[in-house]
């Protein structure tokens, strides 16, 4: 690999990084995709990895370009810029086109997309043309016990309920030992209660499996619970890609803030080496100069408040989550902040408190 | 081979388009290029019949068209909106009238209606119009009942003439009332039951809600019907003829076999074409809306309404349009069919095995029939796929250039074949596969639009989902969609047999010599007056329409497609 970056001049630190990432090269490499309809820039330059085994969301707001990064990988559409490489080699880009059925990647579809003329072990065997026919029925046999159909191989789609034809239709993409596994808003047409747990239970089958996923959500909370690492898109372009954490404890731009949990941003004007706010002035890393207006991130874990009868906040709601205690606290200006607290805190609409601010947390864009 | 590293330069510079001509035309996704030729190809073939006619029509003598301005045309045109407003007019009431009892009341026996009242179109409208003949017309049954009961001579009888704008409204509303019956029954099958509640809930009674609020709604699909009611009228040509009401078909008719002045016919063809694309242009308007009223669809069945006193007044109602659409007709074939097997000479003229047999007039008729059926079928398949996949102003344009047969009535279609073969492939002219071609330009448009509404209900992901498990876009397609779209193809296949099995006046004008479908010869044969000879042929002609018809009106009630 290195061979190739000889005069590249940041060498030294795609040495350090393959370094760390030498035992696997990637199972999917995009490098500056990019994909246009119209005049819209769906996908603009885009570059992200996926290790073998790694569970990569693709997580934005709808219209972001996630789906189409999606489909970009599996074939369905083609780059206008760019290189993907699946296993070492580029199946799209810069000359090369591999089509989809060529590229041994499992699709999950959002709607299933089970063919309704087929039995449940009819779907199961659609990818399995290349076995010699008598491990074809071994094969489908083993691929629905694991996803917990066994018994229901004579089931038509529609005879099967929501979460059943979810699991058909992860069946059928495994059961061809796809290199890559693409889900496409997997869990969206399933009811909310039943979403935790078949979450949870495909997690579990991928991972047994050492499956490389790439799936794509609109829905934070699903993302961080399923994913190894998240890649947050906005408006066609790579916002950030990181584990749930560093997204959530260092986002690198004000969308990942926002997109990635909840937040107050307290506008903030740039002094030496501090910024002042309304919370008071505060040592926040930052790229502004003096004199520029910036916004600070408050995490609501990180805006501790008390009773106190002369304090600046005012409490204007609260709301009972069950483990904590959502505040929303109004400000001088009229501005509002929300407050986590636990539900031994006790305090009433109407109510003065103090705050404190935990400024190691604070980010600012 | 090696992954090349992240360029940061390249991060956030928005690409070129790469240049194609193709993806321009069709949209997001590039279609195959040899769909798109086949497509091209066939959709140019389909079109040629239609600008031909204006061809002929716009080149035609300025002498020939003053005089048919000044002679002619007003006449014609007067005439034939007459009748397809009258019709028009009648079918609304029978058609919503019996759609709204049968699926939304506790009319008794509306199990056996919803079948029956689409029946009639099973009968062809020329043997409605002979039938009626036979009944209401000069020295016929009603009239020689009526002077037998006073005694009175047939001629001196107060009877209204048959053979005029009432007699002929008659004759064609009882045998297209079904296409308004079947638009407003589907669409009132998928009301939203709740706007109905919305209605009762603000104080409205039964007659002012659907007056106020489930008649506006269903206008679109009355609308629908209506116009293809109205299309049919303007393209009729065996029950005016033999009601000798004098429309554009008609006179195109004559003037090209009786007359011989094909400038004339051409132009008189050209007015008709012009006046059917209004028309259709006021379809494909109210289509639109029509679709979209459709997609409210009902999640709970409706609570039927309860008819009270009114129930067998409205049994009866609807028992009479079935028995004048359907019984009476029927049953008045039979008595002849079987009082011609009664009588030697005309049962050995019918039932012989000769050329000029009923066996020989049937086959012509199913065969051509279904030729013309599967062909439609195969010319549909891409085009229909490259209208649904590759969606574009340029697919679009291709697929309504494909049914320029929906602007052609029959004589119009018959005319531009026998000029266009005449003049360009005389070989052709005079073979049977004429007759099949015909049907194809014709009512192509019916197989184009079952396939194309089964395409659209196919999930281009499973089509995706074949293709990520391995199968080329071909068996993706054959393996995946055919299956998927078989209903859909079948109940086009079915659309066009039924309507090609029934056609006449393109049929009279291009058969080879000796060539007699079961229309032809049912034509003949009671212009001639000669209903013993006639009613076989017309009986065995319904059966075979049944079939397919059946066929169809099962599928409309499962899926919310309504045959057209």
């Amino acid at each position: 690999m290195t061979a190739l970056l000889v005069g590249d001049p940041t060498i030294e630190a795609m040495e350090e990084r393959s370094a760390a990432t030498e035992a696997a090269s990637p199972v999917i490499a995009l490098r500056g995709v990019s994909k246009r309809y119209g005049d819209l820039l769906a996908v603009n330059s885009v570059d992200f990895d996926v290790a073998g085994g790694e569970i990569l969301a693709l997580l934005g707001p709808s219209g972001c370009g996630k789906t189409t990064t999606l489909r970009l990988i599996a074939g369905f559409e083609e780059p206008d810029a760019g290189e993907i490489w699946l296993q070492d080699e580029a199946v799209a880009g810069g000359g090369s086109w591999r089509p989809p059925e060529r590229r041994e990647i499992g699709v999950v579809f959002q709607d299933f997309a089970l063919f309704p003329h087929l039995s449940v072990a009819g779907n199961t065997r659609f990818g399995l043309q290349n076995l010699p026919r008598r491990q074809r029925s071994q094969r489908v046999a083993e691929v629905l016990e694991m996803v917990g159909l066994g018994g229901l191989e004579d089931r038509y789609p529609h005879q099967l309920s929501g979460g059943q034809q979810q699991r058909v239709a992860l069946a059928r993409a495994l059961a061809p030992q796809p290199a890559l596994l693409l889900l496409d808003e997997p869990f969206s047409n399933l009811d909310a209660e039943m979403r935790v747990d078949v979450r949870l239970e495909v997690r579990q089958i991928l991972k047994d499996l050492g499956t490389t996923v790439v799936f794509v959500t609109h829905d934070q909370e699903e993302a961080f619970v399923f994913a190894d690492r998240v890649a947050v898109m906005n408006a066609g372009r790579l916002e950030q890609v990181g584990t749930p954490e560093e997204l959530y404890n260092e986002p690198a731009t004000r969308f990942v803030a926002d997109f990635v949990g909840h937040g107050n941003f307290i506008p903030g004007i740039v002094l030496d080496g501090a910024v002042e706010t309304e919370l008071g002035r505060h040592i926040v890393p930052n790229s502004a100069s003096p004199g520029q207006t910036i916004n600070v991130l408050v995490r609501p874990h990180d805006l501790a408040i008390s009773r106190r009868a002369d304090g600046p906040l005012t409490v204007v709601e609260r709301r009972f989550l069950g483990s904590e205690v959502e505040y929303v606290l109004a400000l001088p200006s009229g501005a509002r902040l929300i407050s986590h607290q636990p539900p031994e805190t006790g305090l009433m609409v109407g109510e003065r408190v103090g705050f404190e601010v935990r400024e190691e947390n604070l980010r600012a864009f | 081979m090696a992954i090349p590293a992240p360029s940061a330069a390249e991060v956030g510079v928005a690409p070129a388009r790469r240049w194609s001509p193709l993806p321009v035309f069709f949209g997001r996704r590039r279609a195959p290029v040899l769909v798109i030729a086949i497509a091209v190809a066939l959709a140019a073939f389909m079109a040629v019949p239609l600008f031909y006619v204006f061809y002929r029509g716009l080149t035609g003598s300025s002498e020939v068209w003053d005089r048919l301005i000044d002679d002619r045309l007003p006449d014609l045109f007067v005439s034939t909106l007459k009748l397809a407003i009258c019709v028009s007019l009648v079918t609304v009431v029978v058609g919503v009238g019996l759609a709204w009892l049968i699926v939304r009341t506790d009319l008794p026996g509306r199990g056996v209606f919803v079948w029956l009242a689409a029946m009639p179109l099973s009968v062809p409208p020329y043997v409605g119009a002979l039938v009626y003949i036979a009944i209401l017309g000069p020295n016929g049954y009603v009239e020689e009942w009526l002077s037998a009961l006073t005694g009175t001579r047939e001629r001196d009888l107060p009877m209204p003439e048959y053979y005029s704008l009432g007699g002929t409204t008659l004759a064609l509303s009882l045998f297209t009332y079904p296409y308004v019956y079947l638009m407003a029954s589907a669409a009132l099958r998928s009301f939203n039951p709740t706007l109905e509640e919305a209605s009762a809930a603000s104080g409205r009674r039964m007659l002012s809600t659907f007056w106020s609020v489930v008649l506006p709604l269903l206008r679109p699909a009355i609308g629908a019907g209506v116009l293809l009611v109205a299309l049919y009228v303007l393209s009729d040509f065996g029950t005016v003829s033999l009601m000798r009401y004098d429309t554009f078909s008609r006179a195109i008719y004559d003037q090209f076999t009786s007359r011989f002045d094909r400038s004339a016919a051409s132009i008189l063809s050209t007015v008709l074409v012009l006046i059917t694309i209004v028309v259709l242009w006021g379809q494909s308007f109210s289509e639109g809306r029509a679709r979209y009223y459709q997609t409210i669809g009902g999640w709970r069945p409706p609570r039927p309404v309860k008819l009270g006193r009114w129930r067998y007044p409205a049994l009866a109602a609807v028992v009479t349009v079935l028995s004048l659409a359907l019984f009476i007709p029927i049953g008045l074939l039979v008595y002849w069919t079987v009082e011609g097997l009664t009588d030697s000479s005309v049962a050995s003229d019918v039932w012989s095995y000769s050329d000029d047999s009923i066996y020989t007039y049937a086959w012509n008729s199913l065969w051509t029939a279904a030729a013309a059926a599967t062909l439609a079928v195969l010319v549909a398949l891409p085009l229909a796929f490259l209208a649904v996949r590759f969606d574009s102003p340029f697919s679009r344009w291709l697929a309504r250039l494909s049914q320029a047969g929906y602007a052609l009535p029959g004589v119009v279609v018959g005319l531009s074949l026998i000029f266009l073969l005449n003049n360009y492939v005389e070989w052709l002219y005079g073979s049977a596969f004429v007759v099949v071609l015909a049907y194809l330009l014709r009512f192509y448009p019916q197989a184009h639009q079952s396939t194309t509404a089964a395409l659209t209900q196919v999930s281009p992901n499973m089509e995706e989902a074949a293709r990520s498990l391995g199968r080329r876009p071909e068996r993706a397609f054959l393996e995946v969609t055919v299956p998927f779209i078989r209903p859909g193809l079948m109940a086009g296949w079915a659309l066009v047999f039924l309507t090609s099995l029934k056609e006449l006046p393109a049929t009279l004008l291009l058969r080879p010599a000796g060539f007699d479908t079961l229309p032809v010869r049912i034509w003949i044969n009671s212009s001639e007056g000669i209903f013993t000879l006639a009613a076989p042929l017309a009986l065995l002609l319904v059966l075979c329409s049944a079939v397919p018809l059946y066929f169809l009106l099962r599928q409309s009630r499962v899926g919310p497609t309504v045959i057209t």
